[in-house]
């Protein structure tokens, strides 16, 4: 009898061992830790987690191209995303920016256009302006693209030569332009810049 | 009784398989009905490859990350600035390319050292010593680069991101288990688990992690690959913001997929294999300057 109550009490600490090992292993390891699939070690929700967040900046490439956007010559807006020569295979979003919250309002807000913001006119107004005050915004939009432009075309040690670089751009607008105060755009559309 | 018995010769084969199968683990057997690509481990669903001949340096892809995954300026950024916002690029397009020209770099104080992306230039000089290589990432190109007063022989950019490694230190030596590797093969941290030790840090060949402190505490932060886009069937932001298709994003698992067709059947490389941590970015061309 003697020797069956010590064997009790070893048990009754297993036991009591065992339960705290189980309390504080639940306490610790979080839920769903290891638990699918078998051999990777992760909590679970932490892919939910990634897989949410952050909000999106950057739309998905097809959104701007859409027929009731800016798709094709049918577009319903009269910007189109036709793009030819050297531009063609750009996306939107490498010049304009990230665009997921116009996508998002349905072009309604936050509309990625690479001018002044003095010179952010809607297209409704500016038709309904004078000439003269038409060729001011165009002017000060051309101007304002060069240091845009120039970011990739600026002539720099390590771009490959099949890009097209300009090592001076008053030199550049003196030998191609007609003298006046011209930037970029003035000769060049950026969405088909070839002459 | 006609019994079916092991016979020895089996058995042993039988023995090996295990043997094999357990040392391998889970790359012994793909999914059943997937094409795989050769080099890359039976569970990965993309592949990222990065065209060295196209990057012009722009830092498109730079400014794309920092905006899509509000990544942190600075290890000393404040709690309170860890906003689901992105952030607004305060510098102009104009005062990029005067910085080209030669210009101090506009807010100089304001200068971001931490990054998910970065884009290196390598440039081979001429000097009276003879030829030297110099290597620059000024603000990990966010912003451009400076003009080279040298005679420039040979230059080229080439785009950094996390390896995405299939064999990775950082997720090995995580105390946590913080940092792990997802069932897709891309290589996340549990900013819930990271008590921001650092061990990976130090442990990545690539250095590809930083510390963010924006949680209240440090967490090794690192690039996801935007999981967050890719689940969605997006690209990254970086290959969308990419204006020259130097940076690519496909899917491993369809043959027919740009991306895996040519490094099918093209010679790509990775950065330092020697490291023993199997990187799976893919580069095109790349010079002995950066192997």
């Amino acid at each position: 009898m003697k020797h069956i109550r010590h064997l009790l009490v070893v048990a009754v600490v297993g036991l009591v061992v065992a339960a705290a090992a189980v309390v504080v292993l639940y306490a610790l390891v979080p839920a769903g830790f290891g638990a699918h699939p078998p051999g990777w070690v992760y909590r679970a929700d932490s892919l939910k987690e990634h897989a949410d967040a952050p909000p999106l900046a950057y739309a998905a490439e097809e959104s701007c191209a859409q027929k009731s956007c800016h798709g094709g010559e049918n577009a319903v807006t009269r910007l189109n995303t036709t793009l030819r020569g050297g531009h063609k295979d750009i996306g939107c979003q490498a010049c304009h920016g990230p665009a997921q919250s116009h996508v998002a309002s349905d072009g309604a807000k936050d509309s990625p256009v690479i001018w002044k913001p003095e010179t952010r006119v809607g297209a409704a107004e500016y038709d309904k302006l004078p000439k003269e005050e038409q060729q001011k915004i165009d002017d000060a939009r051309a101007a304002f693209h060069v240091g845009f432009c120039m970011g990739c075309h600026r002539e720099l040690a390590g771009k490959p030569a099949s890009l097209p670089q300009i090592a001076s751009f008053e030199k550049h607008r003196k030998q191609n332009g007609d003298g006046s105060e011209a930037g970029c755009t003035s000769c060049h559309s950026a969405h088909k810049p070839a002459m | 009784m006609n019994e079916q018995r092991l016979g020895r010769r089996e058995f042993l084969a039988g023995s090996g398989l295990v043997f094999v199968g357990v040392v391998l683990g889970q790359d012994v057997t793909p999914p059943a009905g997937l094409v795989r690509c050769a080099g890359f481990p039976a569970y990965a669903r993309w592949a990222y490859l990065v065209d060295t001949t196209k990057c012009i340096g722009c830092g498109n892809c730079v400014r794309a990350c920092r905006a899509e995954n509000n990544v942190a300026k600075k290890v000393e950024e404040a709690p309170e600035s860890a906003s689901p916002a992105a952030p607004a690029d305060e510098r102009s397009a104009l005062s990029r390319y005067l910085y080209t020209e030669g210009h101090k770099a506009e807010n100089s104080a304001e200068q971001p050292t931490r990054f998910r992306t970065w884009v290196e230039r390598y440039v081979q000089v001429e000097t009276p010593q003879g030829i030297a290589v110099r290597v620059d990432s000024p603000e990990g190109g966010e912003h451009g680069y400076p003009p080279i007063a040298e005679k420039v022989l040979q230059g080229f950019f080439v785009p950094k991101l996390c390896n995405h490694c299939a064999h990775p230190s950082c997720v090995k030596v995580c105390p946590t288990s913080a940092t792990y590797t997802s069932p897709e093969g891309v290589v996340l941290v549990d900013d819930k688990r990271c008590v921001g030790c650092g061990y990976c840090i130090q442990a990545c060949p690539y250095g590809m992690r930083h510390l963010d402190r924006r949680f209240g505490r440090g967490v090794a932060e690192k690039c996801t690959w935007c999981y967050h886009r890719i689940t969605k069937g997006l690209k990254p932001a970086c290959v969308a913001a990419c204006p020259t298709g130097a940076r690519r994003f496909g899917v491993l698992a369809d043959p027919e997929d740009p991306v895996t067709a040519y490094i099918r059947t093209n010679r790509v490389y990775t950065i330092r294999p020697e490291t023993g941590n199997d990187p799976q970015v893919r580069y095109t061309q790349l010079a002995r300057e950066v192997l």
